[in-house]
């Protein structure tokens, strides 16, 4: 028996699908721009991240100069 | 002018004890191997620019030195003494004539509190510099935590994305199986695959579908991001009260 004989469906339900897909398709749409945003969260996350360092880092060297003026007398 | 009074005679009393020891040096009875100690503004007991050394610990405790009589003070040789310079200078008073000995000799502003017993001070050499590097630090600490708070924020908003793509990928799984639903049955062999016997019966719409909360884009924000956003004002006016300081200086 060949595999490959054609499936008819009903209009009824072939419309109902059409729209189905077109919510799936809508679906996916808002899920790749959710995806996008998450993303975007994400690299200003780790800009902030990188930004707290780079500022605790600053802060020791300060702290540390500080350090040495009053202390290095000790 | 009590506390001025009382000030008067603490300058004029710290004067007579500095006169005395650099009388007695000169007298050679008794050593002053630093040099005379002149008091700043904020009491810190300052060392003249000749100092090798750029700052000093100074204790406030003076050392005793033998006190002198009449008779000694006359045989002295007449020496220009430095003293202590007051703020609050008046022409009569002496502390002002031989404070202006040691304003000549240093031009720094010179006030003249004695220190307190058992007090130490450290001289700095650039106080302004440090008074802006920890202004810095200060500024800079604001900005960690702005950027904690940005952060905590940042993933409240992203655990708010997840939950929606959860949320979506939820959905999109029950249209599949809505799609799958409406194509026609067909049989197992005829196909060549292999179904499982609830497909093959149709019983695909007794599955309830998930109730799925529809997100729109003009939802309500939570509460707590407002309470945070006031948190984050809050270190912004910090921040920039620094930067004016930072600014003025």
């Amino acid at each position: 028996m060949d595999k490959n004989l054609p499936v008819f469906v009903k209009i009824a339900d072939y419309k109902e699908v059409l729209n189905v897909v077109d919510v799936m398709k809508q679906k996916l749409k808002e899920t790749t721009q959710t995806l996008d945003k998450i993303k975007e969260l994400k690299s200003e996350e780790d800009k902030e991240i990188q930004e707290w360092e780079k500022n605790i880092t600053e802060i020791s060297r300060r702290l540390a100069f500080i350090d040495s003026a009053f202390f290095e007398n000790e | 002018m009590n506390k001025n009074k009382i000030t008067k005679t603490k300058i004029e009393k710290t004067q007579k004890n500095l006169e005395t020891k650099v009388r007695a040096n000169l007298d050679g009875s008794v050593a002053i191997d630093q040099p005379i100690l002149k008091i700043s503004k904020k009491k810190e007991l300052m060392l003249p620019d000749n100092s090798s050394s750029s700052k000093m610990l100074v204790k406030g405790n003076e050392p005793t030195l033998p006190r002198l009589n009449s008779n000694s003070k006359e045989n002295m040789p007449n020496v220009s003494l430095p003293k202590l310079a007051t703020s609050n200078r008046t022409k009569s008073s002496p502390a002002t004539e031989i404070g202006s000995i040691a304003r000549a000799k240093n031009r720094r502003d010179i006030i003249d509190l004695p220190p307190n017993d058992d007090t130490y001070f450290v001289y700095l050499n650039a106080p302004l510099e440090y008074r802006r590097h920890l202004l810095e630090s200060s500024r800079k600490i604001l900005f960690c935590l702005k950027s904690h708070q940005k952060i905590m924020f940042i993933r409240q908003k992203k655990f708010e994305e997840l939950k929606r793509l959860r949320a979506a990928l939820k959905e999109l799984l029950y249209l599949n199986k809505k799609f799958r639903e409406k194509l026609p049955k067909y049989h197992a062999e005829f196909l060549g695959h292999t179904l499982k016997g609830s497909e093959i019966d149709g019983n695909i719409s007794r599955h309830k579908a998930p109730t799925m909360p529809v997100f729109s884009s003009n939802a309500t924000k939570p509460k707590d991001i407002t309470r945070e956003k006031t948190e984050l004002e809050k270190l912004e006016d910090s921040l920039a009260s620094i930067e004016l300081k930072l600014k003025n200086l």
